[in-house]
């Protein structure tokens, strides 16, 4: 009371005055974002991606197992070429007495000779199979990862806190914690070069044609005649992830 | 009326009003952790941040695309070399490397390769699964002991034998 204003009093003015300062930033953050959404020149994206599915063909008769994928892959990705982890990695099936052996030395650029083999043998080129039901997107707590409309999906790495809840959750292994950026990685069929109309690096490299990428919507794309034509399989059916990479010459041992 | 004491009466009352602020306080200041927390493209197409979109498509593409014909303007005779024999139905950048900072700036870039056992050997080297009928596969210590490809081959006239580097 000395000072001529009570607790009450002051309390009750304190609360009311944080309440009204709160208001005004609030107000103007909302005018601020809305006002940036129409300043900035922004890509119409669903507009993009109309009449836009991408599709992945594999041909495993014609893989010969020479990695200048993996190789093309890491320089165009920023993935470290010295570290164990790869955003497209071959895998070489050899029919053995007992069962399949199977091994890819640092995702298929260090094959060994081996011991020669008359039976069964042939390589895998592996990938992000960019799932139309991809477990991955379900799975991350933060909305870090999503599938865009034209079929692919991406990494935000700025979101990512690096959970690895996605890299568990991938049936196909395709992910990995990038060891320089410590989040979330994985192929994402080149998205930077596909969107601006190449194909990916590592179909840019591929020697014998092993590897295509087109349009599934535009039917006069060889990769739309394959998938509609040919005898063509995706990994791990059973997962019901309706992988979008589809191999044809798979032999039934592979997953 | 005559009992009812001043300030006790429905929404007037002090106490309604003072959680009432209280509330307010609490709402607001949840609306505007929530807008600090939230980015302001997230939501725009879907549960994700839309404007990643962008930034994802903006990454430097370091493979040029548009395949061999992108090299062909400059290096003619090369590619006339190359374009009918084994080796013409490759991009370019298959062997010499990621080029599209070249295609950019020519003069401040230049891929560089060296036709060795290592780079032909990805390809060419015996290795179980590599089906000799598919490609011509070889044993390199006793095909070369490990010697330059290029000193007796070309690589862009394979089947020309030993031609030398080009």
């Amino acid at each position: 009371m000395e000072n001529g204003v009570s607790r009450r009093r002051f309390l009750t003015l304190t609360g009311k005055m944080v309440a009204a300062g709160m208001l005004v930033p609030l107000g103007s953050l909302i005018g601020l974002s809305n006002g940036a959404r129409a300043a900035a020149p922004k890509t119409d994206w669903p507009k993009v991606w109309e009449g836009k599915q991408w599709g992945f063909v594999v041909d495993t008769e014609k893989c010969i197992g020479c990695a200048r994928c993996v190789k093309a892959c890491k320089e165009e990705n920023g993935v470290p070429m010295d570290e164990e982890v790869y955003r497209t990695w071959v895998e070489r099936y050899v029919e053995t007495g007992n069962g399949v052996s199977i091994d890819s030395p640092n995702g298929g650029l260090d094959f060994p000779p081996l011991g020669s083999s008359t039976k069964k043998q042939f390589f895998v080129p592996k990938l992000c199979n960019q799932c139309e039901n991809p477990p991955c997107v379900q799975v991350c707590p933060v909305g870090a990862t999503y599938r865009t409309g034209d079929g692919v999906i991406l990494v935000d790495a700025a979101r990512c806190v690096g959970c690895r809840y996605c890299i568990q959750a991938c049936p196909y292994g395709a992910r990995f914690l990038h060891p320089k950026t410590h989040v979330a990685d994985k192929c994402n069929w080149c998205y930077h070069r596909v969107s601006k109309g190449m194909k990916p690096a590592c179909v840019t490299v591929c020697p014998v044609g092993a590897r295509k990428f087109g349009n599934l919507k535009d039917h006069d794309d060889p990769v739309t005649e394959i998938v509609e034509k040919e005898r063509i399989r995706g990994l791990k059916p059973e997962k019901g992830t309706k992988p979008q990479v589809f191999y044809t010459g798979l032999d039934e041992v592979v997953m | 009326m005559a009992g009812k004491i001043k300030g006790t009466g429905g929404f007037t009352q002090k106490a309604v009003v003072r959680i009432g602020l209280l509330l307010s306080v609490v709402v607001v200041l949840f609306a505007f952790g929530r807008q600090m927390a939230i980015p302001s493209s997230y939501g725009e197409y879907g549960r994700y941040r839309g404007d990643n979109i962008s930034e994802v498509v903006s990454k430097a593409v370091n493979y040029a695309g548009g395949g061999a014909a992108t090299c062909r303007d400059c290096h003619q005779s090369q590619y006339q070399a190359v374009f009918q024999k084994e080796h013409g139905g490759f991009d370019c950048q298959t062997c010499h490397g990621p080029a599209a900072n070249h295609v950019k700036k020519p003069k401040e870039f230049s891929p560089t390769v060296k036709a060795d056992a290592e780079l032909c050997g990805s390809c060419h080297r015996q290795i179980t699964g590599r089906d000799d009928a598919k490609i011509a596969t070889i044993r390199i210590d006793s095909h070369s002991g490990g010697v330059a490809c290029g000193k007796c081959h070309n690589p862009h006239q394979p089947r020309a034998g030993l031609g030398g580097s080009n």
